[in-house]
């Protein structure tokens, strides 16, 4: 039995580089980053792509982003990796959005898509919210588990068995109707690289690109629907004094040896 | 009559025991009820706990609301949620606070779009003022905070940090205990049961130095040498979420929120950025020491010794040196 799959991605900052705030606290400076995709949606994808091979299928990948995070060079990885069609919301506000917003605006295009399941990452490293899924699944009126470690799907029964992460190793086995909304947690499975190849190939695929106004939503009046805004952005307030050692790589390791020694940390 | 506001805690509690969070959101809620009056309150979902109920009953709130079911004795979305709708509907409470944990960030999404109130997550700090509701969070890996303004709102729904707050203490004043029996639907999502973790061959919440590698080390081939200066320091090797996600190590030798929580007298730090899932298994470890390349890494915020500098060559004169002697 074919299990179609919809997979949310989002194209975030990449890790190691200088995340910088703008001057007047309004926020971070988006322009000077490079971005790829989610950690915890790589996951998602990955798991998407597996049921894909396992049940048959297709697995849809939807994006909503702005321009500067270069979510079609995203869509086209993820074509490369597998996935048959790739769906970009393209919204410049959508940088100011609320959880709400993201989540609403994702709603309008996913629901007339033909899905036995959506996944989608526990949290985007960027804003943390761990919100889009379960949001998305209210609005869809669907189940969810959030933060899963393992996927059993059982279509002919209508039913998965998910696996949620708790605390300290702890883990909660969940039954769960379809269709169904899952937030994957990192490690459930090893995500797949696309290969220069098939990324090639990826440049000729359609991606689908839709705007607010094709979904009948304004661009600048969506903003008014906001429950929440920004303030301010600032670097957190340091309590602690570390002792920062300077020096080379030698210097830095006697002094560090010394000091575990003075403590008695370390003996000798 | 003008009703005075509420604040009401929504209690976390699993095995017949109440979690820490519990007591550290009625704290919180507490702290803003004494500036302005408002009342606090307790809800615990469950079922043949009269017990841990009672016990909860004397941490300083005003009420506790038992929302007693057959169907709660485990968690569960769409109870929870059914549970939680009926309860705010009626009470129709100013504030109410949920852990950000595994259990409250599964079900306070649900419970806040399906009521079409705002809800902020994960947050450190918060003030109720004129204007609604302000606060503050973290984002970027723990790199940057964030103040949010929540627009004006009959209720919030605001899900706290764990270990961010100290934990309420008891009192002699014992709270009125309301019993409810919350119409439940059918639930689409059933609890089968709770899986343990594995058994370790060694167990690294006893250890006294440890050596954690994080991302950093960058692959595989690398983690021998963490190894090696775990060996030459005496200590035993544990890591960051993603070394295990990646399978260079064991899951039991993860630390953190959904790993091991280890207080060491030494810990050191090789790659690990900081963020706050790794922290809050290790930031009571006696001694800190970080090695990262980044200066704004935030694993800095908490380390006693910082050393900003590749590890590629700063573990191997490490190494070399405690061989020497
Ligand atoms: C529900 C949930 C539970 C989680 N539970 C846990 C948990 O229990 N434990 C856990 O650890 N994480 C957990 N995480 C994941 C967590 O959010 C982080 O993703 C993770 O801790 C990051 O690990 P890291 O610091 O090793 O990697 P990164 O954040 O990528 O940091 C790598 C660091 O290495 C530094 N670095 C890179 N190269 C070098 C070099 N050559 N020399 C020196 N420094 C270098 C970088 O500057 C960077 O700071 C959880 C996440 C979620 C959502």
């Amino acid at each position: 039995m074919p299990v179609n799959v919809v997979v949310l991605v989002k194209p975030v900052p990449l890790r190691e580089q200088d995340i910088t705030i703008r001057e007047d606290g309004s926020g971070i400076n988006l322009e000077e980053l490079k971005y790829g995709i989610n950690e915890w949606d790589n996951y998602a994808l990955e798991e998407g792509l597996l049921i894909k091979e396992k049940f048959g299928g297709k697995v849809f990948a939807v994006t909503l982003s702005s321009k500067q995070r270069d979510p079609e060079f995203l869509l086209r990885e993820c074509y490369a990796k597998g996935v048959d069609s790739a769906i970009l919301i393209h919204c410049e506000e959508s940088e100011e959005f609320d959880p709400y917003l993201t989540a609403k605006v994702i709603y309008e295009v996913v629901k007339d898509l033909e899905y036995d399941l959506i996944l989608c990452g526990v949290q985007a490293f960027d804003d943390n919210y761990t919100l889009t899924g379960a949001f998305l699944a209210e609005l869809l009126n669907l189940p969810h588990a959030s933060i899963i470690t393992k996927l059993e799907l059982l279509p002919d029964k209508k039913i998965a068995v998910v696996r949620r992460e708790l605390e300290a190793g702890v883990e909660e086995e969940v039954e769960v109707d379809l269709p169904a909304l899952f937030t994957v947690q990192t490690g459930i499975n090893q995500p797949r690289y696309a290969s220069l190849l098939k990324l090639r190939s990826a440049l000729k695929k359609e991606i689908r690109v839709l705007g607010l106004n094709d979904l009948g939503m304004e661009e600048k009046a969506v903003l008014d629907e906001r429950k929440m805004v920004v303030r301010r952005m600032y670097r957190p307030i340091v309590k602690k004094e570390t002792n920062f050692l300077e020096g080379s790589a030698e210097e830095v390791s006697r002094k560090l040896i010394e000091i575990l020694r003075e403590k008695g940390v370390l003996s000798g | 009559m003008v009703r005075e506001r509420e604040i009401l805690v929504v209690a976390e509690h699993r095995g017949k025991e109440l979690r820490e969070v519990t007591l550290e959101m009625l704290r919180k809620a507490k702290q803003l009820s004494g500036q302005a009056g408002y009342r606090v309150s307790l809800a615990i979902l469950g079922y043949g706990i009269s017990d841990l109920v009672e016990e909860a009953s004397w941490f300083g709130m005003d009420k506790v609301y038992y929302l007693k079911h057959r169907e709660l004795e485990h968690y569960c979305l769409d109870c929870y949620k059914d549970a939680l709708k009926g309860l705010i509907e009626e009470e129709n409470p100013l504030l109410v606070l949920i852990g950000h944990t595994a259990t409250g960030m599964d079900f306070a999404p649900s419970v806040a779009m399906s009521l079409n109130l705002p809800l902020a997550t994960d947050c450190i700090d918060l003030e109720l003022i004129d204007s609604g509701l302000k606060v503050t969070r973290q984002v970027y890996g723990g790199k940057v905070n964030v103040e949010l303004q929540v627009k004006p709102h009959k209720s919030y729904i605001v899900t706290l940090r764990p270990t961010v707050f100290r934990p309420a203490e008891k009192t002699e004043r014992k709270a009125q205990i309301v019993e409810i029996t919350p119409r439940l639907g059918r639930p689409r999502t059933r609890f089968v049961r709770y899986v343990k973790p594995e058994i370790a061959d060694i167990d690294i919440s006893q250890a006294e130095l440890i050596v954690s590698v994080g991302r950093g080390i960058g692959e595989r081939e690398n983690i021998k040498l963490v190894e090696e200066l775990a060996e030459a320091i005496g200590g035993v090797l544990a890591a960051s979420r993603p070394i295990v996600d990646s399978g260079w190590l064991p899951k039991t030798r993860q630390v953190g929120q959904s790993g091991k929580t280890v207080k060491p007298k030494l810990y050191l730090a090789i790659g690990i950025s900081g963020s706050t899932q790794h922290v809050m298994g290790m930031k009571n470890s006696e001694f800190i020491v970080a090695i990262n390349k980044d200066r704004n890494a935030p694993i800095f915020d908490i380390a006693d010794v910082g050393i900003v500098s590749d590890l590629f060559e700063v573990v191997p004169a490490l190494i070399e040196l405690l061989k020497e002697k």
